[in-house]
């Protein structure tokens, strides 16, 4: 029974093969190079985190230990909290800073194209190059290039990343300038999929401009803001380079990322079960928290 | 086609086939082995390991040594280790030493380091000697080497009206040249405050200057040290020096401190021998002086090596071993890094009367703080120190440095989770 399924399983994926020949020739490069530098290191890094693994010698199969245990290694409840505060400054920032684009760039203005370009930069450049950048754009005291623009306003220098309090919502500003041009770009073609006519018995009906706004783009342009929302959020669960490059996860851990963290379990403390461990608790974080937002999303009416 | 010419064409063919199966059958008496070290080859340093290497075979016709340059790395060596294809010859920093040598990837060499002359063997420093050693079977061979000494700019002493030729060489006399060497937008010390390893080792030098140390072994178990009067007086003496250092000195690493003393915004820090090559290429202008770290109570400071090893998979365990004796020579310890930009330092005491040492008299603090190098790593712990050092004494650092904590709360924090690692 359950050999005849397989085989007509078998039987039916030969017949596509043989009568979809071409096109699945033209995706097995790529097939190949996604199975085996994206998909096996991840199936490769689940069968890990039941190990306490070694890089050489015999790796001691622990069963769910990494998983039930990570709560015990030494900042991981720090990373936890400092990427929920990541995420929560960055998701509303980012979507409100891109809208608010959108909209000012959605409008007939003179030079526009270029605007869109402009903000747009940041997004191809690289994510090291640009951290580096912003390292010296924050550098404290009076040469800091921050701070000589708010001693001009009269302000004090501030030590921008040496500051507890500080440090994250600057990591935050960066992401923020990073990723408001893709988002831009995702909110300018939900604005431009909203009809004008809507717009047009709007006035007609003596709405001003915040009310078109509050009553006509903003209803219109719920499934995309969440489609940024998630993919925002998504992307702050992983946040890594500005980390890396600008802080090194301080002062004192202010700024100490999951991403970051296993980084550091695996590559500096040599502890690979548990950072694959951490890699898939974040991985099934993600994912429920994509289904629910699928869920929101599904009951969305056009 | 003229005739004749076309005999000659092929004449001359034969002969160069018959040559060709002569030389390799010469070849076969030879053994080829493998030299893996971190520089590319069409680099300057990858260009003299080159030449020694040239040189090694030319003394050597029996041994073909192939060089690979594509960089050391952990990942990269295990997978080579599993698939039998590691080097003969690989050259670890003390971190990769202690890392696989527990787990038996590499020969031990004890027994052709018994056959060395002792002389040879007692000129190596007794610190970086120990970072090759595991459960005292010799795995490494110190090959080339650094200690951290005190950079300074000269011109900007003499203008703060201090010696040149008699830097500091207590804590409080570095404190004092620093207050004087502080005035306007230039500041006496560029101190490391970015949390971090550059940050961790930076402090340890003054916890070891004091007479503390790391973390101590009773029996088979071994607990944090650095709850500590001494490291309390130099966690509390690392702070103070906030006073004479650049306000960015909490987003300052090794590198950036390095930047700070080109720029000429500090006067003093402390670096390896590579920051002065790097300062003598990029600021020419600068009068660098180099001295001993100043000190309270014992002189210390942090080193580290490149070491040769041979993985265990190895063929040609004699062959290696040649190398490796040949290159541990002192005539091409000073070679490699001397020529171009001297980056490193030799590993043996006899390297400073090499003419080279003469003529640069500068490094020779940084050989000589071999003597009481130290490795940050606690060697015979590696991997649980890494923890602790990685996770809880660079965060609690930094706590302390910012004032969110006071030193004695994060000495105390450190003593307690990183007791719980070291017992987990």
């Amino acid at each position: 029974m359950i050999s005849r399924f397989f085989r007509r399983r078998i039987n039916a994926i030969v017949h596509e093969i043989r009568f979809n020949f071409w096109p699945y020739l033209f995706v097995l490069p790529a097939l190949l190079i996604l199975g085996s530098f994206l998909i096996y290191p991840a199936l490769s890094a689940f069968r890990m985190s039941f190990f306490d693994w070694q890089l050489l010698g015999d790796s001691e199969f622990v069963g769910l230990d990494n998983y039930l245990r990570f709560w015990e290694l030494p900042n991981v409840k720090t990373a936890i909290f400092n990427t929920l505060q990541y995420t929560l400054l960055n998701v509303p920032g980012t979507l409100f800073a891109s809208l608010f684009i959108a909209i000012l760039l959605n409008q007939e203005i003179r030079g526009r194209a270029w605007f869109r370009v402009l903000f747009y930069l940041p997004v191809i450049s690289s994510d090291v190059a640009v951290s580096l950048l912003w390292k010296w754009i924050y550098w404290a005291g009076e040469r800091g290039l921050l701070n000589n623009v708010i001693g001009l306003l009269g302000f004090a220098p501030q030590d921008w990343l040496g500051d507890p309090d500080l440090a994250m919502p600057m990591v935050v500003l960066l992401t923020i300038w990073k990723g408001v041009g893709i988002n831009m770009l995702i909110f300018l073609a939900g604005l431009q999929a909203i009809p004008r006519d809507l717009y047009e018995s709007a006035q007609v009906d003596g709405a001003s401009i915040w009310g078109q706004f509050r009553y006509v783009t903003w209803p219109l342009l719920r499934p995309v803001t969440l489609v940024v929302a998630l993919l925002l959020t998504i992307s702050s669960l992983q946040v890594f380079t500005p980390i890396f490059v600008m802080t090194g996860g301080g002062p004192a851990n202010h700024t100490l990322t999951i991403a970051f963290y296993i980084y550091n379990t695996a590559f500096r403390n040599g502890l690979y079960g548990f950072a694959a461990a951490i890699s898939y608790i974040l991985f099934g974080f993600i994912l429920a928290l994509t289904i629910i937002q699928r869920r929101i999303f599904r009951d969305v009416s056009f | 086609m003229n005739t004749k010419r076309s005999i000659t064409y092929l004449f001359t063919l034969v002969l160069l086939l018959v040559l060709a199966i002569n030389g390799a059958s010469l070849a076969q008496n030879q053994v080829t082995i493998t030299f893996q070290q971190p520089w590319s080859l069409d680099s300057d340093r990858g260009r003299v390991v080159q030449s020694l290497i040239d040189d090694f075979m030319a003394a050597n016709p029996d041994i073909v040594v192939e060089i690979r340059d594509t960089g050391v790395n952990n990942e990269v060596f295990v997978t080579e280790v599993l698939s039998g294809d590691a080097a003969d010859v690989v050259m670890f920093g003390e971190d990769g030493v202690v890392l696989f040598a527990p787990q038996d990837a590499f020969l031990d060499l004890s027994d052709f380091v018994a056959d060395w002359d002792e002389s040879k063997r007692n000129d190596f420093y007794e610190s970086v000697w120990g970072f090759g050693t595991f459960e005292e079977r010799q795995y490494g061979i110190p090959w080339i080497a650094h200690s951290m000494a005190l950079i300074y700019n000269r011109t900007m002493f003499e203008e703060a009206g201090l010696d040149p030729d008699a830097p500091p060489t207590t804590w409080e006399e570095l404190y004092s040249y620093a207050e004087q060497l502080t005035s306007g937008e230039q500041y006496g010390y560029g101190l490391v405050g970015l949390q971090g390893h550059d940050m961790a080792w930076s402090w340890y030098n003054f916890v070891r200057q004091n007479g503390g140390t790391l973390a101590t072994q009773d029996g088979d178990d071994w607990s944090v040290a650095l709850n500590s009067p001494e490291a309390l007086e130099a966690l509390e003496f690392y702070i103070r020096l906030r006073d004479v250092a650049p306000p960015e000195t909490t987003t300052t690493g090794g590198g950036e401190a390095n930047t700070l003393f080109v720029q000429g915004r500090v006067a003093m820090y402390v670096l390896g021998p590579w920051a002065v090559a790097g300062i003598n290429n990029e600021a020419p202008d600068i009068e660098v002086g180099v001295a001993p770290l100043p000190y309270s109570m014992v002189p210390a400071t942090t080193a580290g090596a490149g070491l040769l090893t041979v993985p265990r998979t190895t063929q040609n365990p004699e062959a290696a071993w040649r190398l490796i004796d040949f290159l541990t020579e002192v005539e091409n310890q000073v070679k490699l890094v001397s020529t171009g930009f001297a980056f490193r330092i030799p590993t043996r005491q006899s390297a400073v009367q090499d003419e080279w040492f003469q003529e640069h008299p500068e490094y020779i603090p940084f050989v000589e703080g071999l003597s009481y190098g130290y490795s940050p790593i606690v060697l015979d712990i590696a991997r649980e120190w890494s923890v602790v050092h990685n996770e809880v004494v660079q965060a609690e650092l930094s706590r302390a440095f910012i004032g969110e904590v006071s030193p004695a709360e994060a000495l105390q924090s450190m003593e307690n989770s990183g007791n719980l690692l070291l017992n987990r």
